[in-house]
């Protein structure tokens, strides 16, 4: 068996279907243990005080939302070397997780930014770059559904979601290349952190818990997608969900 | 602990539950909207497969 059988349309139906739930679930507790150390165990900041708890929903989201963009691109290389047909439907199925991430990072940043900046938004580098990606993603999803013929709207979709990747280091960068009002890393790789333990363990599970949650619905989106352009294979008709039909 | 306190946030309750808010919604409309895509694909097939069926008996 190769790693390739799975790349065919109609055997990843049944993984993915097979993949959702257990996805879910570690999504669901992960979250459930992440709000708790968050919002009950992780103790005051000194400086901010409680309104500083909104970084385990925004360090999370943010870093999802650039994460998905780069998963789409690495899809977008597959889709466009291999003309694998699983990859472009990846591609489609990640995007709207990964808008409603970046919606959701900057979102929290602007409730976070009036009490700690005195404004819910500046037209800072970071946060503009980050509108910049909710735009990539909306443009993708705008792309892919103006273009009838669905091979060049893969192909066209795949090209976008490839140049764009450009703007991921930039949003990650953007607060050591340019004075930014917004702050810069809390944990980095060459300095390690500078959060309390409890702190920083709940940020990690929320953003493990984004993580499961984003592999979960955009596997059980994949299979829509996969349902809807292969309607018309012949394997469609023989899976269990259409057999049970009455 | 006190529960008021708790909603409280130290003042800053809006911001911090408009942002924890916003997150379960938005997941939370998310998942219903996925699931009603998914349902609705396996609909449209169980709809082409019955239509197919009444072709072949009818024929």
């Amino acid at each position: 068996m190769s790693l390739f059988k799975y790349a065919a349309p109609s055997t990843f139906y049944p993984l993915a279907g097979k993949l959702v739930p257990w996805f879910g679930t570690l999504a669901f507790l992960l979250c459930a243990l992440g709000l708790y150390l968050g919002l009950f165990v992780a103790p005051e900041d000194f400086q901010q005080g409680e309104v500083y708890r909104i970084i385990f929903v925004h360090v999370p989201t943010a870093w999802i939302a650039m994460f998905i963009y780069l998963v789409m691109a690495g899809y977008a290389v597959l889709s466009l070397i291999y003309q694998t047909r699983l990859s472009a439907m990846m591609i489609e199925a990640l995007a709207p997780t990964g808008a409603m991430f970046t919606v959701l990072a900057l979102w929290t940043g602007a409730l976070w930014g009036k009490p700690t900046w005195g404004t819910y938004w500046v037209w800072d580098a970071r946060m503009t770059s980050t509108l910049i990606l909710l735009f990539l993603y909306v443009g993708y999803i705008a792309l892919i559904n103006a273009i009838e013929d669905k091979r060049r709207a893969d192909k066209a979709g795949a090209l976008l979601v490839l140049v764009g990747s450009v703007n991921v280091p930039i949003i990650y960068f953007s607060v050591k290349w340019w004075n930014t009002l917004h702050q810069g890393a809390s944990i980095s790789v060459s300095q390690g952190n500078k959060m309390a333990t409890a702190m920083l363990l709940a940020m990690l599970i929320m953003a493990l818990a984004c993580w499961m949650y984003a592999i979960a619905v955009s596997l059980c989106r994949v299979r829509a997608i996969i349902l809807t352009r292969e309607k018309n294979a012949a394997w469609v008709a023989g899976i269990n969900e259409i057999k049970g039909l009455k | 602990m006190n529960w008021a306190t708790f909603f409280d946030m130290g003042g800053r309750g809006f911001y911090v539950w408009g942002s924890f808010g916003a997150f379960m919604l938005l997941i939370t409309i998310e998942i219903i909207l996925v699931r009603l895509r998914i349902h609705r694909a396996q609909q449209d097939i169980r709809d082409d497969v019955i239509a197919k069926q009444i072709e072949a008996q009818s024929a």
